[in-house]
Order: C-alpha cells, then sequence, then structure tokens
C-alpha cells in the first residue's frame, strides 16, 4: 500500500464547526469512509467542559485579564469571550489578520468550533430571502427558491432541537420546533398590548433557539436554565446544540469517521486531467509535518474567510487565482449583518414579580419592512428584526454599612425591557477578504486580508431601526423609552458570509444550487460563503445545516451515478 | 443571535451601588514613585477592613469574611491598566494619610470608631473610594459567600418561571 492508498478516504470534510458538523454526520450515515479535519484540538463533549464549576473558583471570577487582551486583542472584544470561554477562542498573536477597514473576526478553532458559542438563535429564511437579490438586483440570484430548502429545513430541525412557537407567517416559516420557552409576565403584557397597534403587522413572538425543552438524545438533554451557553461556556447537559454534542457523536457512531485534530488544510489538490479535485495538504500543528490526504469528494466547512483563503490558496495551471475562482468572485460579496440598534424602558407594573432561571433566548420581532407594496420603506432595501427581552435587576443602596447591605439586594423599582435590532448587509463586489502576498502565519499560510464595510443601504436602515424600536415599546405601555446604537463594525454579529456564494451563472458565482462548485464538481462549500445573500432574519446557522444535508444527499445519489 | 437580547440595559445593575457624589482625588503630590502591582498583606488586610465596614456581618458573613481584599489585588494586578492600577495604589496611599493627618496613624491601627469616621468622610466625595467601593461590592458578591450565603443560590434552576412572586435570589 503507497502512502497515497493509506490515506484514502471517500469523503473529506474540512472543518467541525456547524455545517462541517452536519456534513461529517450525513456522509457517515450514507456509509462514506469521511475523514474529518479540525485545525484546533479535541473538545469532547460533557468530558471537557466546564460549565458545572462554581464562578468563585475562576482566580478572575470570569473576568478577562490583561494577558488576554494582549494575546487576542479581537476575541477578547467579542460579547461572550470570558475567564472560562476564552478557551474556545482563538489566540489572535498565533492567528493573524489584517483589518484594511475594522472587522471583528470571532474564531474558534477547536472540534466543534463556535459551535460550542454560539448565539442559538435558529430562524429559517423566507421566501423574500431568496428572491430579494432578483428583485432587486444587488447580488445575484439565489439559485434555489424557499421551496427547495423547506423539505431540508424539516430534516435538520427535529435533530438540532428547536424551542419555538408556531406563528404561520410566510416571510417567517414555522419549523419543526420543540415548545417554546415562555414569555415572562411583562413581555406577554407587552405582546399583547401592541397587538394590532401597528399597520404593518410588527409583533412579538417567542424567540427560536437551539436549546432543548425536550430531551433528544444521549447526552442530549433538556435545558436546566443556568445560563451557561449564554456566557459561552457549554452544557454539561447538552442542552443545546453543537456539533460536539449532536452531529460528531452520531458521525461517530457509525464507524466511518476518522476525526483527525491539530490539522489545518492550506491547500486543495486538483487534476486538470480529471478536472476534480484529488485531495488535500494539511499542516499537523504538532508536528509542523505535512501530511497529504485523498478522497473522492470534499466538503469545505472552514468558515466563510478560512474557506475562501484555502482555495486562494490552492493555485495551478488551471486555477492561477485560486481554485475554482475562473468568476474571480471568491473571497468577495463578504457580508455579516449590522446590528445592536434599538430602544429600551422600564415597565410601571408586575411589582410583585420575578423571573426564576436564566432562559436562554427572549423574544422576537419578525420583519414588517419591505413584505410587500404596503410595507415598502422609501429610504431602502429589506428590512431587520428585533430581539429583546424584559428583566428585573437589583436596585444597589448608597451609603455604607447594615443598611448598604440589606439595599444591596432589593429588586429594582421597575421592570426593564429592550429591543435591539440585526440587518441585512447587501452584497458588494468590493467587500471582500484576499491573501496577502507576502505575509504568512506561523504555520506557513498567507495571512487573510479583510476589507469589508457598511454601506448606504445599511447606515439609511439605523435611525428606523431605533426609532420603530421605540415605537414598539411605548405602544406596549414601557415609560422613559431611550434608543440607543452601539455602533458595532462589521464582523461583530459573527455572521459572516458570501465569499464563495451560490448562483445560477458559473461567470459570476463559485458554487451551484446544489453547493457544488461550478468548476470543480467535487467540492461542495456549506459554510457561510456559500451565501448569495445576508438574509434579512438573522439565525443563519439552521440555514446552513439544511443545506448541508441537503448537498449531501445530492452528492452521495452523484457518486453513486458516477457523475463525480 | 440572541447575545445582547437579554441584557436588559436599565436593569443590569446587578450590586449597582447609586453613589451620588463623585469626588476627586484629595491629594495627587502622595503618588508613590513605583508601583509593580503587588500588594502588601497590609494593604490586602485594609482592602478587607475597608469592606467589613461597607459590608459588615450581620445574619450573613461580611466582606472581610469574603477575603474581597485578596481577591480585589489579584484583580488589579492582572486585570487593571497601568493608569488604574496606578490610581488605585493612590486610593490606599491616600486613605492612610487622611487617617494620619485626623488620627494620627494608620488605618489598619485606627479605631472602629475613627475608620467609621473616614469611610463617612469618603462618602462624601472621594473618587478613588468610588472604585473601591465598587470593587468591594464586586468581590463580595462574586464570592462564594457573596453567591451563596448573601444570596439564595441556584447553580441548576432546572426551570424558567416568568412569573413568580418568589424573589430568586
Amino acid at each position: 500500500m503507497n502512502g497515497k492508498d493509506k490515506n484514502l478516504y471517500d469523503a473529506i470534510v474540512v472543518g467541525t464547526g456547524i455545517s462541517g458538523g452536519w456534513a461529517a454526520k450525513e456522509l457517515c450515515e450514507k456509509g462514506l469512509k469521511t475523514l474529518v479535519l479540525e485545525r484546533g484540538r479535541n473538545v469532547e463533549h460533557i468530558k471537557d467542559y466546564d460549565d458545572m464549576l462554581p464562578n468563585w473558583e475562576l482566580p478572575h471570577r470570569g473576568r478577562i485579564t490583561n494577558e488576554d487582551r494582549t494575546k487576542s486583542p479581537v476575541q477578547s472584544g467579542v460579547y461572550n469571550y470570558n475567564e472560562r470561554s476564552k478557551k474556545y477562542f482563538v489566540n489572535d498573536l498565533d492567528n493573524p489578520y489584517i483589518q484594511l477597514k475594522p472587522f471583528e473576526w470571532a474564531r474558534g478553532y477547536q472540534v466543534g468550533g463556535r459551535s460550542l458559542i454560539w448565539g442559538r438563535q435558529s430562524y429559517r429564511r423566507s421566501y423574500l430571502d431568496f428572491e430579494a437579490n432578483a428583485k432587486d438586483g444587488f447580488g445575484v440570484d439565489w439559485p434555489i427558491r424557499y421551496k427547495d430548502i423547506a423539505p431540508w429545513y424539516d430534516y435538520v430541525e427535529p435533530f438540532v432541537g428547536i424551542a419555538g412557537s408556531i406563528e404561520r407567517l410566510p416571510h417567517l416559516p414555522d419549523g419543526k420546533f420543540q415548545p417554546p420557552m415562555p414569555m415572562n409576565c411583562v413581555e406577554s403584557e407587552v405582546a399583547q398590548r401592541i397587538k394590532g397597534k401597528f399597520s404593518d403587522g410588527r409583533m412579538i413572538i417567542n424567540g427560536r433557539t437551539a436549546n432543548h425543552t425536550r430531551n433528544i438524545g444521549e447526552g442530549r438533554g433538556q435545558c436546566q436554565y443556568k445560563g451557561s451557553c449564554g456566557a459561552g461556556h457549554a452544557c454539561s447537559f447538552g442542552a443545546y446544540f453543537s456539533s460536539n454534542s449532536a452531529t460528531l457523536p452520531a458521525a461517530a457512531r457509525t464507524g466511518n469517521m476518522t476525526l483527525r485534530p491539530y490539522s489545518i488544510v492550506q491547500e486543495v489538490y486538483y487534476d486538470k486531467e480529471t478536472r476534480r479535485a484529488t485531495g488535500v495538504r494539511v499542516v499537523d500543528t504538532e508536528t509542523m509535518k505535512q501530511y497529504e490526504f485523498y478522497a473522492k469528494i470534499i466538503f469545505l466547512n472552514a468558515s466563510t474567510l478560512n474557506t475562501a483563503a484555502i482555495l486562494l490558496n490552492s493555485k495551478s495551471d488551471v486555477f492561477p487565482n485560486g481554485l475554482g475562482n475562473s468568476s474571480g468572485q471568491i473571497g468577495h460579496n463578504l457580508m455579516d449583518m449590522p446590528y445592536g440598534m434599538g430602544a429600551q424602558g422600564v415597565f410601571e407594573g408586575f411589582k410583585d414579580k420575578f423571573t426564576f432561571g436564566n432562559r436562554p433566548t427572549g423574544i422576537f420581532v419578525p420583519r414588517f419592512r419591505n413584505i410587500n407594496k404596503a410595507t415598502e420603506h422609501k429610504d431602502y432595501l429589506r428590512g431587520f428584526t428585533y430581539q429583546g427581552g424584559a428583566g428585573r435587576g437589583r436596585k444597589g443602596g448608597t451609603g455604607f454599612g447594615r443598611d448598604f447591605k440589606n439595599d444591596m439586594s432589593q429588586p429594582a423599582d421597575h421592570w426593564s425591557m429592550s429591543i435591539t435590532a440585526w440587518a441585512e448587509h447587501l452584497p458588494y463586489y468590493e467587500n471582500r477578504m484576499f491573501l496577502h502576498e507576502d505575509k504568512k502565519d506561523k504555520y506557513g499560510m498567507p495571512v487573510i486580508c479583510v476589507d469589508c464595510e457598511f454601506k448606504e443601504n445599511e447606515k439609511a436602515m439605523v435611525d428606523d431601526m431605533m426609532n420603530s424600536a421605540a415605537e414598539i415599546l411605548e405602544a406596549g405601555g414601557l415609560k422613559n423609552v431611550e434608543t440607543y446604537n452601539w455602533n458595532k463594525i462589521p464582523g461583530s454579529c459573527i455572521h459572516e458570509t458570501g465569499t464563495a456564494r451560490m448562483g445560477n451563472n458559473p461567470k459570476t458565482s463559485v458554487l451551484n444550487g446544489w453547493n457544488q462548485m461550478h468548476d470543480v464538481p467535487n467540492i461542495f462549500i456549506t459554510d457561510g460563503a456559500a451565501m448569495a445573500s445576508s438574509g434579512t432574519t438573522p439565525g443563519p446557522s439552521v440555514t446552513y445545516m439544511a443545506l448541508t444535508a441537503r448537498a449531501v444527499d445530492y452528492a452521495v445519489k452523484e457518486l453513486n451515478r458516477r457523475n463525480i | 443571535m440572541e447575545r445582547r437580547a437579554f441584557i436588559i440595559k436599565g436593569g443590569k445593575s446587578i450590586g449597582a451601588i447609586g453613589l451620588g457624589v463623585l469626588g476627586i482625588y484629595s491629594c495627587q503630590s502622595h503618588e508613590p514613585a513605583v508601583f509593580n502591582g503587588e500588594f502588601s498583606l497590609e494593604e490586602v488586610n485594609m482592602i478587607n477592613e475597608i469592606g467589613e465596614i461597607i459590608i459588615p456581618i450581620t445574619d450573613t458573613p461580611g466582606a472581610k469574611a469574603a477575603r474581597v481584599g485578596e481577591f480585589i489585588t489579584v484583580v488589579v494586578r492582572d486585570c487593571f491598566s497601568e493608569k488604574e492600577k496606578k490610581e488605585f495604589n493612590i486610593t490606599l496611599a491616600d486613605i492612610n494619610k487622611i487617617c494620619n493627618e485626623s488620627f494620627g496613624d494608620d488605618f489598619l491601627k485606627c479605631k472602629e470608631s475613627e475608620r467609621l469616621k473616614l469611610v463617612s468622610k469618603m462618602e462624601e466625595g472621594h473618587g478613588g473610594y468610588k472604585t473601591l467601593k465598587n470593587l468591594i461590592v464586586s468581590a463580595y458578591l462574586s464570592s462564594e459567600i457573596g453567591m451563596t450565603k448573601y444570596f439564595d443560590y441556584h447553580p441548576v434552576p432546572g426551570k424558567y418561571d416568568g412569573c413568580t412572586t418568589v424573589r430568586p435570589w
């Protein structure tokens, strides 16, 4: 057996995050011997978690240290980076990238990737999202429509385990949900009060989250409301979806998966005779040795920027500008989602009421702009949604001594409530990533440069996102309503997408309607890179999951038909 | 994603303290020449004793039992900027200076009544004290005593009740 035979698999999956985990599960369950490559260390479900460690036992009780800020200047600014979760974020010094414009790139290089630390909100895209590019001309038309992906949402959601409510809204399709996590008394009251008050149909529904309200299988229990997932601490109850809790164990159970941590894929090999990818070149980060692995099909799920980087770094006579890049689109059309504009207020009532438990979700306001003629907005295209919630904090005290100590535990006079917008980011060719010509990281991979910004359409939404939020809260009876804008930079929503977009035309897109490369039919890309638009409604991961399962189904059928 | 969804701006003041008066340092000339980030046992004890005045033992243990001084000095050393460290160190020195001027001795050698007078005075306006007090409150509430004795501790609530009459902490 020569080296090539020894390293030969049916399929290779690059990356173990949300989409890589699904590719691994589906390929293995269909009987393919699958090599799953992960650049970081292994993280085993439950065994490797420390979420049950009391906070006071941490040396800094969760605080970020100066050393953390030095080693990870970008990661330490991510919303759920803290003393306990920091092990799931990269060291920025070891993993440099260049920001031509400010771009916060959150990264988790370990088995499970960012699925360990994700936000878990899970919303289907609607017909509006798949038709938007064709209608207004930004980006290229999606090669699929809602009806193409709907059965695959149906397929993945029960395994994901999403708590959500049935609403029968065409612009926010229902899914195969577990029971929703309830609203608290103020949220319910505000939701009730705004009913029918807005001609554009503004409404408040339960957030849809990949936290389980029902047991879902081995190592996947129901939510205990301890609040660890929101802080990036993983969950020993397995009560939220991650690759570690769900897809990778399923893949392992088949006996078909070979999981190889510490393996950075730097290049995909291409054979111009067969016009197929043949395998990948890997750097083992423990030994710094290079290895080659071969397979019939390759799924790239390394995350939006890294998937594109691998392709751009895979140069050959046929593809001097990067593998599968005859369109010149790889790395371009980078999107995130603008977010952080909203309003807050206080609710005078329910003074004798509190909440118990840390609910890992909140309330949601579906989009209400540019759904139809009647809801068209004159200043901008597409739209936004809100996430939020109500709660009751403590008042604190003044002075010192016995009375002060007592006052510290007194509840705040009023409940507070806030809602915050997440908006669509249009695809622009000039928003892009590319590889630096000279600079390389310590593993020899060219450093990624990011040049991405929000433009006119995104800016045109800002005031409306703040003011509409205030209108909702005021209609709901909140007092002292104030608007805010967190002024988040691109990347900080952690919804980066678009660098290898789907489309019908090989001249203007990288992937076809099956997430298959136009140029190289045995490469499939099903992470955020594949998106032709950011979508108006956030929670993109469940869309990656559905597209991945759909792409694997197609790939294996094509393989069996000997088309690839 | 819900990441910010349940951070309620107006209601996130967990352990918030509403100090009305913002003071400034009473003495800028008192600055120690060098501060290496390490604290003496006296300084740790001093923070514990000031803590005990602010959060005394009642039916639950106070700040001294929660060893706020040990934790605060670690946080200042590891988490504070150079500027913040220096300011914090000035505050401790300044407290001793005030004690010496008013009572003729360092804080730790002052009588209980004198310490109370000192804290009362700083409550009226002292910028460095405000930071120290915030640290003491946060150190106490995040300690094992704060989380389990002062508050009711529910590490695994097991359920969510969005409308309960029982105060959950």
